[in-house]
C-alpha cells in the first residue's frame, strides 16, 4: 500500500528505535534493504489564510493528503477508520498536483495546472498527465483514471460471484451478432455434462436466450434482456439458451443456471507427444487471484515430472496481475542458471525519485527471479519446480498483457528465447499503486518495468515476426488468428498447430488475409458503430475490464488499424 | 499526525517493540501450539498492529508446522494489472517465555500475547 510521507517518518522513527536497543545479529536476515530514512517534508505553506497556489512550487504532498472538501467517516468496508479531515477541494487538487509531480513517472511532462480554474477534482486529474504519444500514434499515457474508493475496495473484496463459468467473445456486437465462448471455467455449470454433452464449450455460438433473438434482435430492450440473461445477478437464476457447437449448424437447447464463481487461473495442463521429444502445454488465464501462485507452481511441477523438453504457455486471454508470480513463473520456465543473480524486472520511476520508490518511500530494489513460494498460496520457501528451458513458445492475442508481458520481457533479458505465436500484446510495461484521496482512488503511472537488460519500451506490444504491423517489439513467431473453431489444448487448434509447426521446422503457417488484425472476440465489444442495425452488445464491466480497457474492433489494433 | 488511530496503533507497536527488546536476546524459532480459530485472531491482532492496517489474511502454511507466516496484501482489485505487491514474511520466535512474531526485512519484533509456542525442532528452524 501506498505510504505517505509522515507514516514512513514513523516507521523509520521506530525503526531507529529498535536499531538503537541492540539487536545485534543482524535480525532474521531480510532480503531487502532497510527502507532509506524520506527526504525531510518541506516548509508548510506560508500566510495563515490556508494554501494557495504557486505556479511552479510544489508543496510536499503530505501536507495536503486526506484534507477534504467532504470528509468521510467512520470505517471502510475493510474495517480501516476513513483517515478524512476537513479540508477543501483546492486542498484536494494541490495533493493531486504535488502527488503527481512526486509519483508520475513522466512528471516534467505534466503541464502545471491551475487549480482554480477547475471546479471539481476528477477533470483536474484527468489533465495531470503526458499528452505525449508512442510511434504507433497511440496515446502515451492511455491508462489514466479515477474511480470512487467505494467502488474500488468494493471489486478487490467482491466475494466469487454469480456466473456460469463461460467466457464470451463478441465477434460481432451488432445484428448479425456473433457472440462465442472463449473458455470455460472447470467445475463450473457452463462446463457440466449433461446427457453426455458439456453445457458450452470453446466456440459455441450464442443464438437466442429466453426466446429473444441474441443474433438478430435489434432493440435496446432485446439487448438489455440478453445482457441480463449473459451475466445473471444472484446464484440460482436460470436462463435457457439456444447455442450451435463449432463445426456443426445443428441447433440444442442448454438451461443453465448461476453459480458463485471464482477464476481459475489455470485451466488445462497437458502434455503432448511429438517424434522429437513431449511437449508441455499450460492455459494460465490471470496472475491477480493469490492462488495463481499455487495453480501455476502445480502445473509446472507436471510438465517437470513428466519431463517435457519444451513448453507452450497459452497467456492469450491473461490481462496481468502479480508481477511476483509472473517472476516465478519465468524462474521455472528458464530454471537456476539462467536466472541466478538477474533481474527479472526493475520498477523504473521518475528521474527524480533516484533509487527510492517515490510511493512507498523504500529502496527500490530489483525484482528478482523467485525460486520459491512467497506465501500467496503457496508456502513461503518451499521450492519451485523448473523446467530449464531456452526456449518457451508463448500463446498471444490482444489481451495479452501487463504481468503476461513481463514474463516476456523478463525472459528475454536473459536470453531466453521467445516465440509469439497470435497477435499483437496489449503494450503496457507500466503500473501504479492505486491511491485514495478524500473518497476518490487515483491510478497514476508511476512505474515501468525494465529486465535485465535495462529495456521496457513495448508500450506498442510484442508483435509476432511476420506481422505486417510497423511497430511493435519485434519477437520471432508468427501470426496466427485465434481459432474458436478448436478447444484449447488441441493440437488442432491454430495457436497450439502454429507453435508446434514453428517448433518443428522454423515455419508460420500461411497467413490469414488481413493478417496482423486480431479477430479475437475480447477485443470487438464497444465500439460497433452502427446503430441502424441495431442496439449493439456490450460486454459489462468485469469482462471489459479483464480486456485492459481495450475496446477496438476487430481488426484494430487498439483502436487504429495497422 | 493527521490520523489519531494510526498514532495509537503506531504507539501500541512501539511499545509492543521495546518491550521485545528486553527480552528477546535469545530468541529461536517456533511454531505455534494450536492453530485454533482464537489463537489465530490473537495472532492477526498484533499483527494488525505491526501491519497498521485492520484486515489481516495469513498466507498458506500450518503455523503448528511452519516458523514463519505471510501476511497476505490486499486483493488486487480489477484494474492492478501489473502489481508489485508480495505479502510480507514474518519469523515466528520464542525466548523460552513468551513468543514473538519478527517481521523479516525489518527485524521488528512484536510480542504474541496469550498465544502459546514452542521452540522449533533443530532442522526445522534451519529452514528459516
Amino acid at each position: 500500500m501506498p505510504m505517505n510521507r509522515p507514516s514512513a517518518i514513523l516507521a523509520s522513527a521506530i525503526l531507529f528505535g529498535l536499531a538503537a536497543c541492540g539487536g545485534g545479529g543482524g535480525g532474521g536476515g531480510g532480503s531487502s534493504a532497510p527502507p532509506a530514512p524520506p527526504p525531510p517534508p518541506s516548509p508548510p505553506p506560508s500566510g495563515g489564510s490556508g494554501p494557495t497556489y504557486t505556479p511552479g512550487v510544489y508543496e510536499d504532498a503530505s501536507l495536503f493528503k486526506d484534507q477534504c472538501e467532504t470528509p468521510r467517516t467512520g470505517v471502510d468496508i475493510e474495517g480501516n477508520p476513513f483517515p478524512d479531515e476537513a479540508g477543501s477541494l483546492l486542498e484536494e487538487l494541490l495533493w493531486l498536483r504535488s502527488w503527481t509531480d512526486e509519483t508520475y513517472l513522466w512528471r516534467t511532462e505534466v503541464p502545471d495546472l491551475d487549480p482554480d480554474n477547475y471546479t471539481a477534482r476528477v477533470p483536474y486529474f484527468d489533465d495531470l498527465k503526458t499528452s505525449a504519444v508512442t510511434a504507433s500514434g497511440e496515446a502515451k499515457d492511455d491508462f489514466h483514471f479515477s474511480e470512487p474508493t467505494e467502488d474500488y475496495l468494493a471489486a478487490r473484496n467482491s466475494a466469487p460471484s454469480p456466473a456460469y463459468g463461460a467466457s464470451y467473445a463478441i465477434l460481432a456486437a451488432t445484428p448479425p451478432r456473433d457472440v462465442r465462448i472463449r473458455y470455460v471455467e472447470p467445475g463450473s455449470p457452463a462446463a457440466e455434462i449433461v446427457s453426455g454433452q458439456q453445457n458450452l464449450i470453446r466456440g459455441t455460438r450464442l443464438l437466442s436466450v429466453d426466446g429473444v433473438d441474441i443474433v438478430n434482435a435489434g432493440s435496446q430492450a432485446a439487448v438489455n434482456q440478453i445482457n441480463a440473461a449473459l451475466f445473471p445477478d444472484t446464484v440460482g437464476e436460470s436462463h435457457t439458451f439456444t447455442v450451435s457447437d463449432p463445426g456443426t449448424s445443428a441447433t440444442r437447447t442448454v438451461t443453465l443456471s448461476a453459480a458463485n464463481i471464482s477464476r481459475q487461473p489455470v485451466i488445462r495442463t497437458s502434455v503432448i507427444p511429438t517424434a522429437t521429444g513431449d511437449v508441455g502445454y499450460i492455459v494460465f488465464n490471470t496472475f491477480s487471484p493469490f492462488s495463481s501462485e499455487k495453480q501455476i507452481a502445480d502445473a509446472m511441477q507436471t510438465l517437470a515430472t513428466a519431463g517435457v523438453t519444451d513448453l507452450v504457455l497459452d497467456l492469450r486471454y491473461n490481462g496481468g496481475g502479480l508481477l511476483a508470480v509472473a517472476s516465478q513463473l519465468s524462474y521455472m520456465i528458464a530454471g537456476n542458471s539462467r536466472t541466478s543473480n538477474r533481474t527479472f524486472e526493475l520498477l523504473r520511476f521518475n528521474a527524480a525519485a533516484g533509487n527510492i520508490n517515490p510511493v512507498t518511500g523504500e529502496v527500490n530494489s530489483p525484482i528478482p527471479f523467485y525460486r520459491t513460494g512467497l506465501g500467496f498460496s503457496l508456502t513461503n520457501g518451499a521450492s519451485l519446480p523448473t523446467l530449464d528451458l531456452g526456449r518457451v513458445y508463448i500463446l498471444s492475442t490482444g489481451s495479452t498483457c501487463s504481468a503476461s508481458e513481463a514474463v516476456i520481457n523478463g525472459l528475454r533479458g536473459i536470453d531466453v528465447e521467445v516465440v509469439l505465436i497470435g497477435d499483437i500484446t496489449c503494450g503496457k510495461p507500466y503500473g501504479f499503486y492505486p491511491q485514495d484521496n478524500c473518497g476518490q482512488t487515483y491510478y497514476t503511472i508511476q512505474f515501468q518495468g525494465v529486465n535485465d537488460k535495462n529495456f521496457g519500451d513495448f508500450a506498442d506490444g510484442f508483435v509476432p515476426a511476420n506481422s505486417s504491423f510497423a511497430f511493435g517489439v519485434e519477437t520471432p513467431g508468427c501470426v496466427v488468428r485465434d481459432d474458436f473453431q478448436n478447444q484449447l489444448g488441441d493440437t488442432s487448434e491454430a495457436l497450439l498447430a502454429a507453435a508446434l509447426q514453428y517448433r518443428s521446422d522454423g515455419t508460420c503457417p500461411a497467413l490469414p488475409p488481413g493478417a496482423g488484425a486480431d479477430p479475437s472476440g475480447e477485443k470487438g465489444t464497444a465500439s460497433a458503430p452502427d446503430d441502424a442495425l441495431g442496439a449493439p452488445l456490450e460486454l459489462p464491466e468485469p469482462d471489459v475490464l479483464e480486456n485492459n480497457m481495450d475496446l477496438s474492433m476487430p481488426g484494430d489494433y487498439r483502436g487504429r488499424s495497422q | 499526525m493527521k490520523n489519531p488511530i494510526k498514532l495509537i496503533l503506531s504507539a501500541i507497536a512501539t511499545l509492543n517493540l521495546v518491550t521485545a527488546c528486553t527480552t528477546a536476546q535469545t530468541s529461536e524459532p517456533a511454531t505455534l501450539t494450536r492453530s485454533d480459530e482464537t489463537t489465530l485472531s490473537r495472532v492477526k491482532s498484533v499483527l494488525a498492529e505491526a501491519m497498521g492496517r485492520n484486515d489481516i489474511r495469513l498466507g498458506a502454511g500450518d503455523l503448528t508446522e511452519e516458523t514463519s507466516l505471510t501476511v497476505l496484501p490486499p486483493s488486487l482489485g480489477p484494474l492492478e494489472t501489473s502489481s508489485p505487491a508480495i505479502p510480507i514474511p514474518f519469523d515466528i520466535v520464542t525466548d523460552g517465555r513468551h513468543c514473538f512474531v519478527v517481521r523479516r526485512e525489518t527485524g521488528e519484533k512484536y510480542r504474541l500475547s496469550d498465544v502459546n509456542c514452542v521452540a522449533a525442532p533443530r532442522a526445522q528452524a534451519s529452514a528459516i
